[in-house]
């Protein structure tokens, strides 16, 4: 969020008043669909019938309410949720994060300790938090796209977060894990040279393996 | 009354984000001479009203009044803070402050000085203001995510029975007895505030009850 600290007028009372009209109109037009998403979310949970998930696509293609949706806390997690399975689909053909659990609570609760553990690597360059996450990832299950997309939710430092996540599953053997963050990071910064390197040293050296780890997932 | 005494308090709802904070918190660097206390108020009525109950139940000289998902990721910050502490002047220090109360009592609108880090679930970024020219500067006001305090004065729970502008209250009945309130100066940001969504729906109705019993120039 950014806040128009010049803005002429933002301190006035006038503004506060414009401020909770807007508000108010938002929850009357929208909150209906709010609890409509949390509901319809839910029957995709608990039927893992798509036509609850196609149902939400077509209410969330509403820009304005997609902004509503991300201002709130549970419409925010199943945005973010949605996102994470569709690229999943696309990418793996299989949407991992929809077969965890049959409830956002629990769901959310699944995404958190990985984020928890991002965080503990992140800021207080915690080693053992590496092999945790790892093996977090891989018991949970957690799929290569699910993962490198709450990488990108979570991290800071987004480019050297996907960097190191990298050679962390690179290490333990993870090649597609490892592609994952990579390709992940090279669409958010497609000008960084750093990332293309290591992209195409990845797919160079591991060319047969990830063929074949990538067709086996 | 302990002069050597710190006293982290919290008002919980989650488990889970209590765990990760306390992670963080174990990992503090406690000055030496003193020791560090952590006390939770489960479900409280109100945010005021849970602050007072932990209050009147610590002997420590120095509180820290936080959120339950504030992860404090600076390790020094105790001794940081008791540096400023060393001028009796001061009587609360927050991370993020504003130099003036704007008229309408929106926190935000106002000239804002400090940086914290803040996770939206769709990302996580800086928020910055002005930051401070020398060891700390003071504000108007501190945001409600950490307050930390040298001497007890007791929380609005009268007037303000909800979860907003009590940061605001508490920074104003801290100058009305005399006392400064201030920000830190740091070169990097001293806590993630996970998750940080605003749920507004007593938002307005909260700053209606400030702007009545505060006089706000």
């Amino acid at each position: 969020m950014t806040y128009e600290l010049d803005a002429e007028g933002i301190q006035t009372e006038a503004y506060a008043l414009d401020l909770e009209q807007e508000k108010q109109q938002l929850h009357q037009k929208y909150d209906s669909d709010i609890t409509l998403v949390k509901d319809l979310f839910h029957m995709w949970l608990t039927t893992k019938d798509s036509t609850y998930g196609n149902r939400l696509l077509r209410m969330l293609a509403n820009e304005e309410f997609l902004d509503y949706c991300t201002m709130n806390t549970d419409t925010a997690w199943i945005y973010i949720l949605i996102e994470a399975m569709l690229q999943e689909e696309e990418q793996e053909h299989h949407m991992g994060l929809l077969y965890l659990t049959d409830n956002l609570p629990s769901l959310v609760k699944i995404i958190q300790a990985f984020q928890f553990y991002c965080w503990r690597l992140e800021f207080l360059h915690d080693s053992e938090a590496e092999t945790l996450l790892y093996h977090y990832t891989m018991d949970t299950p957690l799929s290569p796209t699910a993962a490198a997309l709450i990488v990108s939710y979570t991290a800071y430092d987004k480019k050297n977060m996907f960097m190191r996540f990298s050679e962390l599953f690179l290490a333990y053997g993870q090649t597609v894990y490892a592609f994952r963050m990579l390709q992940t990071a090279s669409l958010l910064f497609p000008e960084d040279r750093e990332v293309l390197e290591l992209l195409i040293e990845l797919c160079n050296a591991h060319d047969i393996t990830f063929s074949q780890e990538a067709a086996r997932q | 009354m302990n002069p050597k005494k710190i006293c982290i308090i919290m008002c919980v709802n989650d488990q889970h984000m209590l765990e990760e904070a306390m992670y963080y918190i174990n990992r503090l660097r406690i000055p030496e001479g003193f020791t560090l206390d952590l006390l939770t108020v489960q479900d409280a009525e109100s945010i005021t009203s849970g602050y007072n109950e932990a209050m009147r139940s610590s002997d420590a000289k120095y509180k820290i009044y936080m959120h339950q998902d504030v992860f404090l990721i600076y390790s020094d910050i105790l001794g940081a803070l008791l540096d400023i502490f060393e001028n009796p002047q001061i009587g609360m220090i927050g991370l993020f402050g504003t130099k003036k109360i704007p008229q309408n009592g929106i926190f935000w609108c106002g000239p804002l000085v400090g940086q914290i880090l803040q996770n939206k679930i769709c990302d996580t970024t800086l928020l910055s203001g002005s930051a401070p020219k020398e060891a700390w500067e003071e504000v108007a006001a501190i945001d409600g995510l950490f307050m930390a305090t040298q001497y007890d004065i007791p929380w609005r729970e009268d007037i303000l029975n909800g979860w907003d502008f009590y940061d605001i209250s508490q920074s104003l009945e801290f100058q009305n007895k005399g006392y400064r309130v201030a920000v830190p100066k740091s070169n990097t940001p001293w806590c993630l505030h996970a998750y940080a969504l605003n749920n507004l729906s007593n938002y307005f109705g909260g700053r209606k009850i400030l702007l009545e019993n505060y006089k706000i120039s």
